[in-house]
């Protein structure tokens, strides 16, 4: 069910009269059941897959806790400090045994869908690794193991989340989740406000510049040569158009359900630096990332231990340097390959790890410069140019993940100086295949609001605030007109031209 | 109560957004004419009682001008309410609806054999257009329901109905300003709204120009035939009775060459015709009127399924004096031929040509393949011409006249623009007739 369709629309309509109608303790159990029939509806063989990962973690998790404590009950009956450690030191072991277990079945079941028998079944690159994490938190002694297993499935499953994350922590929702909100026709408009706001960067602006994106991509005269120079944005801006409207329709949906879900993106264009992109865009991604691979790599034993090595060979600014770029050399090569086993997806993940590790290595020599042409740091001109760069080094890497393969990229990019089409730049219409002048017009109008909303979210308003100060009835016009954009002009039902981009993944 | 407020004043934000990007995209049609026709009948107090009902045959073949003057004693105020593709379901609830605002004397229904063939896709925007002249809200909602998939329901949305007009927003606003548009003066040149529903068009056609159809008609056989739509036919007439209105039933003219390619055309017409004296009803099938390719001729042909201007003209005149002679109680049966064969056997001529070219493997030589329609068995000749100098407009014989429907042209010929033009008789044909079809085929094509 996508939740594109008017058939999702429906079954929220239902699904929230359903919930609001119930006792406020059982209103989880309406989620439990919600959940069940949107991943049902996506067929039996997908339910099968997430019941397996869902009775693994939950088991896993619920055993580490059992083992935690038992051992707790032993370390009453040790006297001796020998004791309590031998006994420390099993609890651990035990431990780790049953985590690589859950853990190593649940990434192989993900790889072996994925990359071998390349038949994904329907958002588990997400539920996946926010299972793994929950694991991992419970390992860590950071919260207690759901007894639950209904509970536990109405956090992994939760249905706005599970096609395409955010990668939610167990902690940070359960709450939410289970305590039950009573009804608030504020915040059901709010949520509504929200998801209408994600259709029409869906289905207004993501889908017309897919259709750009796609004719250059598809060859022919409206490729290469100049049309590399598009590439460096439209496809940018698309896929922002695509995963933050999803992700404003996720939010809005569970919003009105009065949960909260973490925010995934941070106004990404003010970002002036690939570090700070990072920041802003994907960020559940970014942080799970950094929370279970970055920090147990860089902080751990190995790391330490290889540190000490290479004071010994090296000099130690370099040697310092040695555990940090070896951990961001793993998770950016694990961050290209959760996107795809390809190489080109590899390629992206090291670009992005080159010019990381790269302005790191040269922040003393910017300095300088900057230093030297008297360019102060905070102005807003060279704010306003950092943006600039840094959006069009995300473009050029976004051909990387976006060909069909990393020969594709490299002639895509080798084309901006073997095709020579430059005179099109005199007919900035045509440098836009794919779409008329009255959709490039709207697709205009919807990166300007897109703009506006994100420079009053970046000076710290609180939209919904913002939107409250405007008088009612114009207010409620142009929600009215904003309806109508996404009816009229958005891409609708068969004009669709596929799915959400990150669903892929 | 803030609640109600809030939900009132999204209401209204709704109604002025669909009224805003409504007046922007929909596109001046022949609705928005005819609404202010009847507007103005009403406001004069008259009423009109003969309405005619159907798909594009009727509102582009009867002129109500000349229905009003020559039927009967005259005096006469008719409406013609035709629309395109409109189906019997769809003409049973517009009449209902226009029955209930007048008192009709005569009902004209069209039967064209198309309307009551089963279809993958009804136009749903002619649907819509009957929706939108239905005035009663019980008769609009009763049509939705009965007549529109609950998917197609948001058409009711002339904004959402009329979306992929978005290029043309600027020249529909303009044209709805325009001052004669808002006088009720459609100034289109080719093809315009005339008077009370009719539509006049230019003629396009020499005679025995005009070609074979340019796609392959829909065949009549009887898996094909939509059951219902006989049953919305019975009600029509359940309808007319109930509501003492003489319904008259009428089958539009359409090109000679779609007759002759619509394999089963005498069983549709029979079925009708047996269909109109089950229940005595009067039936003229125009198509067969004797004399037929003498009295419509291709150069009153629009194209293969309607006539033009002229041609309305023509047949309203004849149809007219046809139902006079009707009321007086005449037989009308000698203006008709009594079959299809029958016509067919009296015209005894290729009634059109067409051709089409095709490449010769490794050659840059071309094919030129002729086709004609003829009565079945008969075989037709072929004559080849071609114009190589566009400017100069000399015309020099490929072939001259025979059983050959191909010929072969030198490549050499394609270098520039050309004229390609094919001429067709019956075999052995002592008459002067002859269909031709001619084309100018761009260098490089």
């Amino acid at each position: 069910m996508s939740i594109l369709s008017i058939r999702f629309l429906a079954f929220l309509a239902v699904l929230l009269l359903i919930y609001y109608l119930s006792p406020v303790r059982w209103r989880w159990v309406v989620l439990l059941f919600a959940n069940i029939i949107f991943y049902l509806s996506a067929g039996v063989k997908n339910a099968g897959f997430l019941a397996v990962t869902t009775v693994t973690a939950w088991g896993g998790a619920r055993l580490v806790e059992q083992i935690n404590e038992k051992y707790k009950e032993l370390r009453k009956l040790c006297s001796t400090k020998e004791e309590k450690q031998e006994n420390r030191t099993s609890c651990v072991k035990q431990k780790k045994k049953v985590m690589t277990v859950i853990l190593f079945f649940n990434l192989g079941l993900w790889i072996l869908m994925k990359y071998f028998l390349k038949a994904s079944p329907l958002g588990i690159s997400f539920y996946t690794f926010i299972a793994m994490g929950y694991c991992i938190d419970v390992y860590r002694g950071k919260y207690p193991a759901e007894k639950n297993l209904c509970r536990f499935f109405v956090f992994l499953a939760f249905f706005p989340q599970m096609l395409q994350g955010p990668f939610s922590r167990y902690d940070r929702m359960k709450d939410d989740l289970f305590t039950g909100h009573p009804f608030s026709s504020d915040r059901l408009g709010e949520g509504a406000l929200r998801m209408l706001w994600g259709f029409f960067k869906k289905m207004v602006v993501a889908e017309k510049l897919g259709c750009v994106t796609a004719s250059i991509y598809a060859g022919g005269d409206t490729s290469g040569g100049i049309y590399v120079l598009v590439l460096l944005i439209v496809p940018t801006l698309q896929l922002y158009a695509d995963f933050s409207g999803y992700m404003d329709i996720v939010c809005g949906v569970s919003r009105m359900f009065g949960i909260c879900l973490q925010e995934n993106f941070r106004q990404p264009f003010f970002a002036r630096s690939i570090e700070e992109k990072w920041r802003r865009w994907h960020i559940t991604l970014g942080d799970w990332f950094k929370d279970y691979i970055f920090y147990p790599i860089s902080m751990g034993k190995w790391a330490q231990d290889l540190g000490r090595k290479c004071r010994k060979k090296m000099k130690p600014a370099i040697a310092r340097m040695v555990p940090s770029y070896i951990s961001f050399l793993v998770v950016w090569t694990v961050t290209g390959f959760w996107h795809g086993s390809a190489l080109h997806f590899l390629i992206w993940g090291w670009l992005n790890l080159i010019i990381i590790a790269g302005s790191m290595q040269l922040a003393p020599f910017y300095a300088k410069m900057r230093e030297r042409f008297h360019i102060k740091e905070e102005s807003k001109g060279f704010i306003l140019f950092q943006m600039i760069r840094t959006m069009l080094l995300v473009g050029m890497m976004s051909i990387f993940s976006d060909a069909p393969s990393a020969s594709a990229a490299f002639s895509i990019c080798a084309s901006l100086f073997t095709k020579f089409n430059w005179g099109l730049i005199k007919y900035p219409l045509l440098l836009l295949p794919g779409l008329e002048g009255w959709e490039i017009a709207a697709v205009g109008l919807g990166l300007i609001l897109m703009l506006i909303v994100d420079i009053i979210k970046e000076k710290g308003y609180e939209i919904y605030s913002v939107l409250r100060k405007i008088p009612m009835p114009v207010r409620y016009l142009g929600y009215a007109f904003l309806f109508y954009f996404v009816i009229l002009i958005g891409n609708t039902g068969a004009d669709l031209t596929g799915g959400f981009l990150y669903a892929q993944f | 109560m803030r609640s109600f407020k809030k939900i009132i004043l999204m209401a209204a934000a709704l109604i002025i957004a669909e009224a805003f990007f409504s007046f922007c995209l929909e596109p001046v049609t022949y609705t928005y004419y005819l609404d202010r026709d009847l507007e103005k009948i009403k406001s004069s107090g008259k009423e009109p009682d003969i309405v005619l009902v159907g798909d594009s045959r009727i509102y582009r073949t009867f002129v109500p001008e000349i229905l009003d003057e020559r039927l009967g004693e005259g005096g006469h105020l008719t409406v013609n309410t035709g629309t395109g593709s409109q189906t019997i379901q769809s003409s049973y609830f517009y009449l209902k609806d226009l029955l209930e605002r007048y008192s009709a004397e005569y009902v004209v229904v069209e039967l064209s054999y198309d309307c009551f063939l089963k279809k993958e896709q009804a136009s749903a925007l002619g649907n819509w257009m009957i929706f939108d002249r239905i005035r009663s809200p019980e008769n609009k909602i009763s049509y939705m329901v009965q007549s529109m998939k609950p998917s197609e329901w948001p058409y009711a949305l002339k904004s959402y109905r009329y979306r992929s007009y978005f290029p043309d927003i600027f020249s529909n606003i303009r044209m709805k300003l325009n001052a004669d548009t808002r006088a009720g003066v459609d100034v289109r040149e080719d093809e315009h709204y005339a008077d009370r529903g009719f539509v006049w068009t230019k003629a396009i056609y020499e005679d025995g120009g005009m070609g074979l159809p340019p796609s392959e008609p829909v065949q009549w056989n009887d898996d094909k035939i939509d059951p219902t739509s006989f049953e919305w036919l019975d009600k029509i007439r359940e309808l007319c009775s109930r509501e003492n209105v003489q319904l008259i039933l009428v089958t539009g003219p359409v090109s000679l060459a779609t007759i002759y390619a619509v394999e089963n055309y005498e069983d549709s017409y029979e079925c009708f015709a047996d269909y109109a004296e089950q229940y005595g009803l009067p039936y003229f099938e125009l198509n067969l009127l004797k004399g037929r390719r003498q009295l419509l001729p291709d150069s009153l042909m629009r194209d293969s399924g309607h006539v033009c201007g002229t041609g309305a003209e023509v047949v309203s005149g004849i149809f007219c004096d046809i139902l006079n002679a009707w009321l007086k109680g005449e037989d009308t049966s000698e203006w008709f031929y009594r079959s299809v064969a029958e016509m067919k056997r009296d015209i005894g001529e290729v009634v059109a040509c067409d051709f089409h070219t095709e490449a010769i493997e490794n050659s840059s030589d071309r094919i030129m393949i002729a086709q004609s329609a003829q009565e079945e068995g008969q075989e037709a000749e072929y004559e080849f011409w071609i114009c190589p100098d566009l400017e100069d407009g000399k015309w020099v014989l490929l072939q001259a006249y025979s059983n050959q429907s191909t010929c072969l042209i030198p490549g050499e010929y394609f270098l520039k623009d050309v004229s390609l033009r094919v001429n067709a008789r019956l075999s052995g044909s002592e008459k002067l007739w002859e269909a031709y079809m001619e084309r100018v085929r761009e260098a490089g094509a």
